[in-house]
């Protein structure tokens, strides 16, 4: 009699763990990096490509997100131009994985842009091209399009909608991880990095006051350093990686020049109600001339390009 | 007989907590925290969803932008007031701490804090979690504004 009651706790435990296995997606440290694909196609290349890339996640974890830049687009006081975003109608055009996802990451950028001025029905076409993609790359059950749409038709705040795409995006990034498709999240976030460059180097040609912005461009330097990494890794992944890469390389190299030392003294204080540390400028020197700035606007184009066609 | 009937709320036990980091769960706390952000004027930039049961502490890292302020909020089961054990420790690249959320005066544990950068590049974000905290999940967001 004890044992069957045993047997029924054992159970019921075993029943409430096993339930809690979605949560699982949601944590993002401390897991294993074992490679358990087990097909055959696999090459022991790729499979070493994989475990390298899993290892190097934090690297893509620490990439910023891309509304800072573009609220920095906003801020400068450029007007909202709808041919400078990518066309939501070529999503359906795209039949590679490659190409699927790091358009994702292109149109995430948009959507955010579009929503932080107001264009609601230009951000709500931008969700029907990630749906697209997503459906395609068959990572559509991360997101709730539904509760997405309603967020923009009711034109909820901007945080709101930016918390429920982001949090799609990112349980999608570790759900990918533990799936071992980490190349995909790659793709998504370097397309999402791209745009959101491509999109202040854009406006930063012609601002009147562009300080703040070729700061925040030289600054990508460090985001760019995790890129060429990670696209280093996919490389033995997905051979399509290989042209990106190779761009992102001479990226790099033409933001050899360019750089922002600074030099900060930190102060405890309390802003706003809450307990706050602020790094103030001792001395800052940016060095970004106009021809490192047209070199590197240049070779973004020609990433962008290389995504979005 | 003692022994099983303590096994057994022990796996219970286990399990409910286990079962609080669920989607829904932590989607709720992420909402606590972005409510913590707006009245503040800050935007949501990114969230973490810890699930501490196998690791008490948990770092990650983010690369930090000169001219934004950050506000890093925490929540999880607790209300603001009660929110205890859950150390947060921000640190830069040289690993020199700049803040934590702890006030040692008052023996509080704060959610939030806040970091105004000048200084681009990779940052640490430590979270742990003290032995005698039993709720395993917690969301932290960070926001920015200028």
């Amino acid at each position: 009699m004890l044992k069957k009651y045993l047997s029924i706790a054992l159970l019921l435990s075993m029943g409430l763990l096993a339930s809690c296995g979605g949560g699982e997606a949601e944590q993002q440290e401390g897991e294993g990096n074992s490679q358990t694909n087990g097909t055959t196609e696999n090459t022991v290349n790729v499979e070493e490509a994989l475990q390298k890339l899993s290892n190097d996640f934090t690297l893509l974890r620490a990439i910023p997100s891309p509304i800072q830049m573009t609220s920095l687009v906003q801020e400068s006081g450029a007007k909202y131009d709808p041919a400078i975003l990518h066309d939501a109608n070529k999503a359906k055009n795209y039949g590679s994985d490659f190409k699927r996802a790091l358009n994702v990451g292109v149109y995430s950028t948009d959507l955010g842009f579009a929503h932080l001025y107001g264009k609601n029905q230009d951000a709500i076409d931008y969700l029907v091209a990630i749906r697209d993609l997503s459906t395609g790359l068959k990572v559509d059950s991360y997101f709730d399009f539904e509760r997405l749409k309603q967020l923009t038709e009711s034109n909820a705040s901007i945080d709101e909608l930016l918390a429920e795409t982001l949090t799609s995006l990112q349980t999608m990034k570790d759900g990918l991880e533990k799936e071992n498709r980490g190349d995909i999240t790659v793709l998504v976030v370097t397309g999402g990095w791209v745009e959101a460059l491509y999109l202040g180097c854009h406006v930063a040609e012609n601002a009147k006051n562009k300080q703040q912005l070729l700061e925040h461009i030289a600054d990508q330097k460090v985001s760019l350093d995790n890129i060429v990494k990670l696209l280093e890794d996919i490389q033995a992944i997905n051979p399509e990686a290989k042209a990106l890469y190779e761009k992102a390389k001479q990226l790099q190299d033409a933001y050899a020049n360019v750089s922002l030392k600074v030099e900060t003294i930190s102060k405890d204080t309390v802003i706003d109600g809450v307990p706050t540390v602020v790094q103030e400028d001792q001395s800052v020197e940016l060095n970004f001339t106009e021809q490192d700035f047209q070199k590197i606007y240049s070779i973004v184009k020609e990433m962008r390009r290389l995504i979005v066609e | 007989m003692k022994r099983y009937v303590l096994l057994f709320f022990l796996l219970i036990g286990g399990a409910a907590y286990a079962q609080q980091c669920t989607p829904e769960v932590m989607r709720e706390y992420t909402r606590k925290c972005v409510n913590q952000l707006r009245p503040r004027g800050y935007t949501f930039l990114k969230s973490y969803r810890i699930d501490a049961s196998s690791n008490k502490t948990v770092e990650y890292s983010y690369i930090f932008n000169r001219g934004q302020t950050y506000m890093i909020t925490f929540a999880n089961e607790s209300n603001p007031k009660e929110f205890s054990g859950i150390l947060f420790e921000l640190f830069d690249s040289s690993r020199r701490k700049l803040i934590d959320n702890y006030n040692p005066s008052l023996k509080q544990y704060r959610t939030a804090v806040a970091f105004r950068c000048s200084q681009t590049g990779i940052y640490h974000l430590k979270f742990t979690f003290e032995p005698s905290v039993k709720d395993y999940c917690l969301v932290s967001v960070v926001g920015f504004k200028r």
